[in-house]
């Protein structure tokens, strides 16, 4: 896995090379714009992680300006401005993530391989959440090698929450999802599916957190390494 | 602004030179009047003097006038006088023969002339001889009347002058000790130091400039409790900024010459701690700042989805919940306040934070939103030990913090809270959770106006 770092301040840039490097990546840093430019367009990155506040041109305006060239790397915003209006705007312009400074090296490990997940899984249509892995276009699980069988409407419901991770899932976003295949949905119905996929789950070192209100969260259980 | 002593003297000075304008044409008038009827009258007694030397000769009005008689009707010690009599078809009868016929006349009248270039005062006197209709006329020159008319004047002025010129110094005397106390008072400020914020002397100050003292003296007072808030501000900030980064320090110093790789780690752990509370700091005196109701925050106000702010703390901080064993749950309605995204985002995570910083372990943290009579709200209740009532209040303040609390923090939070929640116009209540256990924070959003609705 190959990552690009833009960023400018060379002491942040060290630390991030050596972090990100321990997490099993390789990684390029460059300090310009107009460097990370080339390296975008030349070469293949699995992810690239730009800092807003850059010499020469804004960060803002250089994630617009890759992505109307067509580059689709996924891209992760790195800020020492926290009034948000940057980071959205920074999406808006077709950046994936967006991380504040000072950050944690753990999260933006976690982060970098949920970007890289997901752009994977929507370039191969496999998603990898542990050792669960799900074909988004033909619907079938693997559990590492082996074919993992789930009734339909719980197959359903994991891979809605196997896209999400590490997002919660809204409930009512699961009811969308299952309206296809049953149109009385009570929210009720959702709990005994999730209850009933939590069982099966478990002795695979994968969790479904409630939260409270809101819907469900995937995990992989505590004590478990993530996959980079 | 022009000054308050010119002011007054031009609206003091300006009428009363009309003033005094005005009286001396009236006295002019009235000291000229009597006297040009007197001379008036002496010269229609001329002309009335003029027709005892008419009479009928041979059926015609002539005028028989002896040298001597003339001299004396001419006999004037400072004017020419000029006269001549014609009948009734305006024929000379006599007289002199460059005084024009100014009739006809039925009565008595006066008229101002010139003749010969000369300014004259003419009397026309109508007279009858035997059955003819005749006309008398008698003129003179001005200069005895404009001799009268020099004398008055300058009577008139010297009096008037005196008088203008006495007004002049008596207003401009009294402005001068009508204004001393403002003097006073401008000199004493100007002698004041810019720090002193001491209120003004009440005493000696004129009741009309009371209101302005009293304005002032507020003025001076809210000042003081400001720049004395900012500098326990400064001495708080500080105090949190260098407590850690001396932690910090210290421990890297003992770091880099500790050989022994377990208190090295040990070391290590206590400088990530010190680090996070300096970060942390950093961005709760951001926050702070950029709550300020003078942060020009009105551009960046947009319709903002209650439910939607709370999900999104769901995602940033359900793990931080895992991790001190709470149960961070939620309860969404509908609602939408008009305000900046960002800053009700920050509201919301202090929030969250305080709770899960104060509940224990296995407790309930929950974040409601919606609507109560019609008035939008944010709500974040633990079960957690809550704060005492007396506490309620001052749990707002900059870094106060609850006595022997054990959590960490800088005590910024809730102060942000209260910032942002009144730059939205916005009221925070604090009560009882759910059967008196723990602490509610209300957040109550002003009801939207009837047009946005």
């Amino acid at each position: 896995m190959r990552l690009l770092v833009l960023e400018d301040d060379p002491q942040v840039a060290r630390g991030l090379q050596e972090g990100l490097t321990r997490a099993g990546y390789t990684v390029d840093h460059v300090a310009l714009p107009s460097a990370a430019d080339q390296a975008l367009t030349r070469e293949a990155f699995d992810a690239a992680i730009i800092d807003l506040g850059l010499p020469q041109e804004d960060g803002l305006s250089f994630i617009g300006r890759m992505r109307a060239q067509g580059v689709k790397v996924p891209m992760l915003i790195l800020t020492a401005r926290d009034t948000l209006d940057d980071c959205v705007t920074g999406l808006e312009l077709g950046a994936d993530d967006y991380l504040t400074k000072p950050f944690r090296l753990p999260e933006l490990v976690a982060r970098i391989g949920a970007l890289i997940r997901r752009n994977h899984a929507h370039a191969t249509s496999l998603l990898k959440v542990g050792r669960l892995q799900v074909n988004l276009g033909t619907h079938e699980l693997r559990l590492d090698d082996d074919q993992f069988d789930l009734p339909p409407r719980e197959r359903v419901v994991l891979e809605c929450l196997m896209m999400a991770v590490p997002d919660v899932v809204r409930k009512d976003r699961l009811i969308q999802a299952l309206v296809g295949w049953q149109a009385d949905l009570t929210p009720n119905a959702i709990e005994v599916y999730i209850s009933r996929l939590r069982q099966k789950l478990d002795p695979l070192g994968l969790t479904i957190r409630t939260v409270r209100g809101i819907g469900y969260r995937l995990e992989e259980t505590r004590g478990t390494s993530p996959a980079g | 602004m022009e000054g308050l002593r010119h002011r007054l003297l031009r609206w003091l000075l300006l009428p009363l030179v009309a003033l005094t304008v005005g009286s001396l044409v009236v006295d002019y008038d009235v000291a000229m009047r009597p006297a040009n009827d007197a001379y008036d009258e002496a010269l229609s007694n001329t002309a009335l003097a003029l027709s005892s030397y008419l009479q009928h000769e041979n059926g015609q009005a002539v005028l028989k006038l002896t040298e001597r008689a003339e001299a004396m009707l001419r006999a004037d010690r400072l004017d020419r006088i000029a006269f001549a009599v014609f009948d009734a078809a305006g024929r000379r009868i006599g007289g002199d023969s460059d005084l024009p016929f100014f009739g006809p006349a039925d009565r008595t009248r006066f008229d101002d002339i010139t003749l010969a270039g000369q300014p004259m005062r003419i009397a026309v006197l109508p007279h009858r001889l035997g059955d003819e209709a005749l006309l008398i006329e008698v003129a003179e020159t001005t200069h005895k009347r404009d001799e009268l008319s020099r004398r008055v004047t300058a009577a008139l002025a010297g009096p008037n002058l005196a008088l203008i010129l006495i007004t002049l110094v008596l207003v401009g005397w009294g402005i001068e000790v009508g204004l001393k106390p403002l003097e006073r008072l401008r000199q004493h400020v100007a002698a004041r130091s810019a720090k002193d914020l001491t209120p003004l002397p009440h005493e000696a100050v004129p009741e009309e400039l009371q209101p302005l003292i009293d304005a002032l003296n507020r003025q001076f007072a809210l000042l003081a409790e400001a720049l004395s808030s900012q500098e326990r501000f400064l001495a708080d900030a500080a105090h949190q900024l260098k407590t850690p980064l001396a932690a910090l320090q210290s421990q890297l110093e003992l770091a880099i010459g500790d050989a022994d790789p377990a208190s090295r780690n040990h070391r290590l752990f206590e400088m990530q701690e010190a680090l996070h509370r300096v970060t942390h700091l950093a961005h709760q005196l951001l926050a702070l700042a950029r709550a300020e109701p003078s942060a020009g925050l009105q551009a960046q106000r947009q319709a903002v989805h209650l439910p939607a702010v709370a999900e999104r703390m769901a995602q940033s901080h359900l793990d931080r919940a895992i991790d001190r064993g709470i149960d961070l749950g939620f309860e969404l309605e509908e609602a939408t306040v008009e305000g900046v995204p960002w800053l009700l985002n920050e509201l919301l995570a202090n929030l969250v934070d305080n709770a899960l910083a104060y509940a224990p372990s296995g407790s309930h943290v929950t974040v409601r939103c919606g609507r109560r009579d019609q008035r939008p709200f944010l709500e974040v209740e633990d079960d957690g030990p809550g704060i005492p009532p007396a506490e309620r209040n001052r749990v707002f303040e900059r870094f106060y913090r609850l006595p022997e609390s054990a959590a960490g923090g800088c005590g910024l939070g809730l102060a942000i809270v209260r910032d942002i929640a009144a730059s939205h116009g916005a009221t925070v209540g604090i009560r009882e959770g759910g059967g008196d256990r723990g602490t509610r924070f209300t957040v109550s959003f002003p009801a939207p106006a009837a047009t946005a609705a």
